[in-house]
């Protein structure tokens, strides 16, 4: 990958990053599929590994979810808690159920399965990523576990043949200068959706009508009148659920 | 059935949602009532800090640089115009015409014309401030019968019921606008303008 990574860059229309710890890019997901089905175009699924406490604070709870330590503001606290409740109201509404999490996860061994999955095919990384989000977020998946992970390759249809070595070598190497490229191109939370054909980029699954409106016009280049005006930000109401037949 | 709407007049993400929001009452025929809000005003980034800069810092900059590059671009698309965006005013005299105009007769009429007016006209003006004699009382001269009744209501209780207003807000978690309230559930942002329409729809049918 080395310096030729661009995070604004694709042979994709569409680039989406999501972070696996992420409750919004959680309830993005389904979003983000139906309206890569919708277009019949692949989007370019990449990992955030967000560094939450750099900006956020951190904290920890304990197992009845009583806070263990914290340094955060009470505006800080505010926020997250607000951001946890509405996240999980829509996340009720797709049928999954959204738990608050007990600490601030490490997603960076999960973000090299997932560049491991996305080589072994678009199929192979929606599997993964169906296979991680609602375990994860029923507090039943310990993401930072490598034989947790492999078995989620596996059973996602991944050869995990070298994988372990990848992590330590390759995959890692990859990851690390993949996130200092996204962050220093300005991208700080997920999901973000880059629309490459203007280079336009939009944080938050409200933009998924603009993404296609944008897609629709500049990649697709429909006519104006069948697209129709641009549209306002807006969280969709309802969305099927996009989990794996054999569910997890 | 009713619909609370927390607003700060000065917020510039108000002046985006009323277009849906004024859409959203219309359509789904539901009473609103309007409550003030006071958030801060935006605050202008500044130069891209450096990169050796702290992470916390570039992203704060990141975040806000993209906050204002996202408003402009919904501006744009509600051919709103939007100038001056950092500028710092006061909007109290504002709130204070607000909470006066929901207690007039056909208040739910009057308060979102007050609020569109009032916007309209404050980001189409890089100057304007929501000044009581430049902005404000010229604007409910035109919009009802009793503009006098104004007067008096921001010099005896308006004061302290605004504050009181404000006060109530923070019990509620109301700390960022627009604000919708809906069956004691707490959304921020226009984006959830699709979800409340849905679910007044529902309350409806089940009523």
């Amino acid at each position: 990958m080395g310096n030729l990574f661009n995070p604004l860059e694709s042979n994709a229309p569409v680039i989406v990053y999501i972070d696996y710890k992420s409750p919004y890019a959680f309830v993005a997901k389904d979003l983000t599929y139906a309206l890569s089905d919708k277009l019949g175009i692949e989007f370019d699924w990449r990992p955030v590994t967000l560094d939450i406490p750099s900006y956020l604070g951190s904290a920890k709870l304990d197992k009845t979810g009583k806070v263990e330590s914290s340094n955060r503001t009470k505006s800080q606290w505010s926020g997250v808690k607000y951001a946890y409740a509405d996240a999980r109201r829509y996340a009720k509404r797709q049928g999954y159920q959204l738990r608050g999490t007990e600490k601030i996860w490490d997603t960076r061994l999960v973000h090299i399965a997932m560049l491991w999955a996305k080589r072994q095919g678009q199929a192979c990384l929606r599997d993964f990523t169906n296979r991680v989000y609602p375990p994860f977020w029923r507090r039943e998946l310990d993401v930072e576990n490598i034989d947790v992970v492999t078995e989620l390759l596996q059973a996602s249809g991944a050869d995990i043949t070298g994988f372990a070595a990848y992590v330590a070598t390759d995959g890692g190497t990859e990851h690390d200068q993949m996130q200092q490229a996204i962050f220093d191109s300005g991208i700080f939370g997920v999901p973000t959706y880059v629309c490459t054909a203007t280079g336009q980029w939009f944080f938050g699954r409200e933009h998924l009508d603009t993404i296609e409106w944008l897609v629709r016009t500049h990649h697709l280049k429909e006519p104006a009148e069948q697209i129709g005006p641009a549209p306002d930000a807006a969280f969709p109401a309802k969305t099927e659920s996009n989990q794996p037949v054999s569910g997890t | 059935m009713s619909l609370d709407i927390y607003v700060d007049p000065k917020d510039p993400l108000v002046y985006l949602a009323l277009p849906g929001t004024t859409q959203l009452l219309a359509k789904a025929k539901c009473d609103a009532r309007w409550f003030p809000m006071r958030v801060d005003g935006w605050s202008d980034p500044g130069p891209e800090p450096a990169a050796d800069a702290g992470r916390g810092v570039r992203h704060r900059w990141f975040r806000a640089n993209y906050r204002e590059r996202e408003l402009q671009h919904y501006a744009g698309v509600h051919q709103l115009p939007l100038t001056n965006l950092y500028r710092q005013n006061d909007s109290s005299q504002a709130a204070m015409a607000l909470l006066w105009l929901s207690k007039q007769p056909a208040a739910n009429n009057l308060v979102p014309m007050f609020l569109v007016k009032l916007t309209q006209a404050h980001w189409a003006n890089p100057n304007a401030t929501m000044d009581l004699d430049a902005d404000i009382l010229p604007l409910l001269r035109d919009l009802t019968d009793n503009p006098a009744g104004f007067k008096s209501y921001r010099s005896e209780q308006g004061p302290a019921e605004l504050e009181a207003q404000l006060a109530a807000n923070s019990a509620l978690g109301v700390t960022r606008g627009p604000a919708y309230r809906f069956e004691e559930q707490l959304y921020i942002g226009r984006e959830h303008l699709p979800l409340l329409t849905e679910l007044i729809s529902e309350s409806l049918i089940s009523e």
